[in-house]
């Protein structure tokens, strides 16, 4: 079973890679919302170091969100769907493992270039750290949830901007409760611990919740 | 073979796409090392017997059961192919022939390039299946049937764009599977020639409820 799972993880990874629409594509999105919002609200080190966790954390739910439509849609359209529903792996654990493929290339690069990306923002030195930590543990919560709205969207034709409807007020918790994490390293009166653990336990509660709901709705019949 | 499917029964089985009845009452039993083609027209109902059978779609009533029973659900004891060929373009016949092999159960792994050996298709193992002609392509979606062994094949037009030579390795190996003690549902257009394949005429039962 753990074979079964590891094929799976490895063929998503081949595919979006080969494809291209793999990490550089979210990055680049990432990257472009994050250059683009100096210019509109202006050089205010002070102004852009205050909005900086807010906005690598929207930048990071919108780059998400980006391709996430296509998670099950592809397999339904080329008949690979079928497939996979009658594997000898669960289809939990195989939406799990698509999950995680596409965490692997959308989340984990995200998390890691934040605070690369942050210095852009006068992102303080201090907050760098705590900030990569928050998208590290909150990316898999808004991966998950995504998942859930395309495996539900999976067999409408152009599905792409109702799944990014039915998911985005889902996504709110996670993005709240990340965005404060962030904010409380810098200062503040909670600690970082407080809204950090919260967001530890949504990740947890979605990774699972979100398995089973997008397995229950690839279940549905065509 | 490692496992067996002894018997396989439908019985009155009713499909419904919407409100359209597609067929009503269907009943038949197959038992190892036996098959049935399904033939009759356009919209008869062959691809949703197919899927029915395959567990990816539940009939409106009916019940299908099978030997020897146990927990394994129905569509883990089948392969199914179907129209649509489940390709990645952006992948070789090696790869995908490795995920079959590494998706399916790891008790007994054939070596892949046995496998494109046997569909005739070892020159092309590295070649993206993007790149692949229809019957090439075709080719490399039978290959699951030999990458992974189950006892029910469940074929939805076979021979769609199959040259001579890859219609006589698919009836080799059709034989081969009933000889081993399989079972083989197939629904096609074309007479598939066959031995021991029983024939369902879905357009004379199909609402009429024999």
């Amino acid at each position: 079973m753990t074979s079964a799972f590891m094929a799976l993880v490895r063929r998503d990874l081949a595919v979006a890679v080969r494809i291209g629409g793999g990490a550089e594509l979210g990055l680049i999105f990432f990257l472009m919302i994050v250059a683009i919002v100096p210019f509109a609200i202006g050089p205010d080190p002070g102004l852009l170091s205050r909005l900086a966790p807010a906005i690598l954390w929207i930048a990071a739910l919108l780059a998400t969100l980006l391709g996430l439509d296509r998670l099950f849609q592809a397999d339904a359209e080329d008949g690979s769907l079928d497939m996979l529903r009658m594997a000898h792996l669960p289809l939990e654990l195989t939406a799990l493992a698509k999950m995680l493929a596409h965490w692997l290339l959308s989340g984990l690069p995200l998390a890691l270039a934040a605070p690369i990306f942050g210095t852009m923002l006068s992102l303080e030195p201090a907050a760098m750290v705590p900030l990569a930590l928050t998208l590290l543990v909150g990316t898999p919560a808004l991966t998950s949830i995504g998942a859930v709205g395309a495996a539900v969207t999976a067999r409408i034709r152009r599905g792409g901007l109702l799944s990014s409807i039915l998911v985005l007020p889902l996504m709110l918790p996670t993005l709240i409760f990340g965005v404060s994490a962030a904010q409380a390293a810098i200062g503040g009166t909670i600690p970082f611990r407080t809204p950090f653990l919260v967001l530890c336990g949504i990740s947890l509660a979605a990774i699972v919740i979100g398995a089973f709901a997008c397995a229950a709705a690839l279940r549905m019949d065509d | 073979m490692s496992i067996t499917l002894d018997r396989l029964v439908a019985d009155r089985l009713t499909c419904r796409r919407g409100e359209h009845l597609v067929f009503a009452d269907l009943s038949f039993e197959l038992t190892s090392g036996s098959g049935l083609a399904l033939i009759g027209p356009n919209g008869v109902g062959k691809t949703s017997l197919l899927r029915i059978l395959a567990g990816l779609l539940r009939p409106c009533s009916g019940i299908l059961a099978w030997e020897p029973q146990n927990d394994v659900p129905l569509a883990e004891w089948s392969h199914f192919i179907g129209v649509r060929d489940g390709l990645k373009d952006s992948l070789t016949p090696a790869e995908h022939v490795a995920f079959w092999i590494g998706l399916g159960d790891s008790r007994r792994s054939p070596n892949p390039g046995a496998v494109l050996e046997a569909h005739g298709l070892a020159k092309l193992a590295l070649t993206p299946a993007g790149w692949l002609s229809t019957g090439q392509r075709r080719r490399l979606t039978l290959a699951r049937l030999t990458a992974t062994s189950r006892p029910a094949w469940l074929l939805d037009e076979p021979l769609n764009g199959l040259d001579l030579e890859a219609q006589t390795t698919l009836r080799r190996l059709a034989a081969a599977h009933l000889a081993a003690g399989g079972l083989i549902v197939a629904a096609s257009h074309q007479p598939l020639g066959w031995d021991g394949l029983a024939t369902l005429d879905l357009g004379r039962i199909s609402g009429a409820g024999v």
